[in-house]
């Protein structure tokens, strides 16, 4: 991993202030929901980083983030060194060359009332000027790029006519149509047919060998990290507990959460999940409004001492590039 | 997902789509009160348009017997000038018809505008939006239009324009509800990733998924706006130089126990056209409504 550093963002940090308005400012108390609270992490050219949590842990958030469709309350995104939140329209508009989004719901990522190829012509027009035979020429080329075959027939459908994935096949090939080098790829086939997914994902590694892509991959389901992403982060109520190489992650789950949530994930075979190790985690996910300076952690930790109700731990280097945010993860690694 | 064809099989298909519009027409057909409402504007509006066919006699031509009751000369009879009540019938159709789809298109280009920007844009924009639609809809709009009309003078031009920019309170409501909804799904997040600036998006994204409920909400404008241009008439507000159904029940008051057909045939023209506009508004809004027409279907 000594490619060039693409995307780093810098203790990003997004709040927002619930029941604002006057009756908030009358009722004298504001509750704040720190939906990502102080993220650093960096994403290198051509690597897939891959970002797992439950839901409501502030994932999507930072995918709307570093697109700019959303800014940080704190913190600083960096694309290619360049701050984007000091960005004008016209910087916008160069930096969404670079930077794409395949968002969740491929049906609500579709206007329902444009065809295919009228999607898909948005940004080859308003981007590189394409007109007339060399702009239908470049959605169909695109289509059959993402096997939508034949692509000028396909450019003539709306989206109700495709199916789940059909659907969010055009949504990645709106995404490359640009030829972006950063992809942020939100939930892409958890709203698809186990049968798809794997189609959908191999399209897009396809997708980052031609093009040598980058992708921000935000999932829930562990199995998709594993296949996808070279490096991750695990994060839980805005915060990133634990971050390295995904194979790292996985061999050596060091932060109480990653081993809950790694446990949590269905194993195929019976002996083995009877076998598997980590921590079973009872009870929901505790809220991220008005967060106290303790760990996000604690009460669902079964390793909860004085300090973790007191202190935030700040994430420290298990391995070369791999950080973890627990005060104990010396005696559970020595443990496990 | 009935449609789920390949593209070559849709194509050998005929026509590829059935089309949304075929779609819609097959839902309204079903409704049966929605149209005979279509039934009955349709025929009115003929009738309107029509007026010199229908009749030999102009509107106000004087000449025959006064407060003659109906009969073979004068269909609908005469009134206390000895003017033909049908020839009146229908060119003051015209008046109603051009008052009312012209001060519905007035307010609905004011309301579905501000109601995009409101609900677009949020924050302080919709506020002072808000604020002002919310103060124009507390004021009773009937004694706004007679003020303003009173004091612009009463020509139908004024009567026209006084309708349209009282009216568009509804229309901004319902746009800024649509918008906000819809600004928060993804395509809209996607065509700003495309480039799009705000217009664009708010014209070419947003509101074509907006349109259904705001042509529900226009025909039931044009229904209000004939039914205020009746009053503000019948009160002696109308352009006194043009011939209406509210002008019509106006003069109708004083022989209303002598001559009740003065009465009863305009007036049965302003409630019947209301009467179908609503049945319209009603069945499209049953056709177009993608949640109703889901529930129909389940």
């Amino acid at each position: 991993m000594s490619a060039t550093e693409l995307l780093r963002l810098e203790n990003v940090e997004r709040r927002f202030v619930l029941g604002g308005g006057l009756g908030g400012l009358l009722s004298g108390h504001r509750r704040v929901l720190h939906a990502v609270d102080g993220v650093s992490l960096t994403v290198a050219a051509g690597e897939t980083f891959g970002i797992a949590g439950e839901s409501g842990c502030g994932k999507s958030t930072l995918a709307r983030l570093i697109c700019r469709l959303d800014r940080p309350t704190a913190g600083t995104i960096r694309f290619d060194g360049q701050d984007i939140g000091q960005l004008d329209r016209r910087g916008l508009r160069r930096l969404y060359r670079d930077v794409q989004m395949v968002f969740q719901d491929p049906m609500a990522s579709l206007n329902p009332r444009k065809t295919v190829g009228a999607i898909l012509a948005r940004p080859l027009r308003l981007q590189e000027g394409l007109r007339g035979a060399a702009l239908a020429g470049r959605i169909e080329r695109l289509l059959e790029e993402v096997d939508l075959r034949p692509g000028g027939e396909y450019a003539q459908r709306y989206p109700h006519e495709l199916s789940g994935g059909e659907k969010q096949r055009v949504v990645i090939a709106r995404a490359v149509a640009l030829r972006p080098r950063l992809v942020v790829a939100d939930e892409p086939v958890t709203s698809l047919d186990m049968s798809i997914r794997g189609k959908i994902l191999t399209l897009m590694r396809e997708l980052q060998a031609r093009h040598g892509l980058s992708y921000v991959l935000i999932t829930h389901d562990l199995r998709v990290l594993r296949i996808m992403s070279s490096r991750a982060a695990v994060m839980y109520l805005g915060l990133v507990m634990e971050t390295g190489p995904t194979r790292a992650l996985f061999a050596r789950r060091l932060h109480p959460y990653t081993q809950a949530l790694f446990a949590a994930e269905m194993v195929p075979d019976p002996d083995a999940a009877r076998h598997t190790r980590g921590v079973l985690v009872t009870g929901e996910v505790a809220s991220a409004i008005n967060p106290a300076p303790a760990c996000r952690f604690r009460e669902r930790c079964p390793f909860r001492q004085a300090r973790c109700d007191t202190v935030q731990p700040v994430p420290e280097e298990a391995a070369p590039g791999h950080w973890v945010a627990c005060h104990r993860w010396r005696e559970i690694a020595a443990a496990g | 997902m009935t449609d789920r064809r390949p593209p070559a099989a849709a194509a050998a298909a005929g026509p590829r789509r059935p089309g949304a519009i075929g779609l819609f027409l097959r839902k309204y057909g079903e409704n049966r009160s929605a149209v005979a409402g279509a039934m009955l504007v349709a025929g009115l509006v003929a009738l309107a348009v029509a007026a010199p066919l229908l009749t030999g006699h102009g509107p106000r031509q004087l000449g025959a017997v006064p407060l003659l009751p109906p009969g073979a000369e004068h269909p609908m009879g005469t009134d206390d000038l000895g003017r033909d009540i049908w020839a009146q019938f229908l060119y003051g159709g015209r008046t109603s018809l051009l008052v009312g789809l012209v001060a519905a298109a007035i307010s609905t280009a004011i309301g579905v505008f501000l109601g995009a920007v409101s609900g677009y844009f949020g924050g302080l924009v919709d506020d002072a939006i808000q604020r002002v639609t919310e103060m124009l809809s507390i004021v009773p709009r009937y004694f706004l239009a007679m003020v303003t009309v009173a004091i612009l003078g009463p020509t139908i031009l004024n009567v026209i324009v006084v309708i349209g920019v009282l009216s568009w309170p509804p229309a901004t409501k319902l746009a800024r509800a649509e918008f906000v909804t819809l600004k928060s799904r993804s395509f809209v997040d996607a065509a700003r990733m495309s480039g799009a600036g705000p217009w664009t998006i708010i014209f070419s994204e947003i509101l074509p998924n907006a349109l259904p409920p705001i042509v529900v909400q226009t025909i039931l404008a044009v229904s209000a706006a004939v039914l205020m241009e009746a009053t503000l008439s019948f009160l002696g507000l109308g352009d006194p130089n043009l011939i209406s159904w509210g002008l019509m029940l106006n003069k109708a008051q004083t022989f209303l126990t002598i001559a009740p057909w003065m009465a009863i045939f305009p007036g049965l023209g302003i409630s019947l056209f209301i009467l179908g506009l609503n049945l319209m508004g009603d069945g499209l809004n049953q056709a177009l409504n993608p949640r109703l027409r889901r529930e129909a279907k389940a």
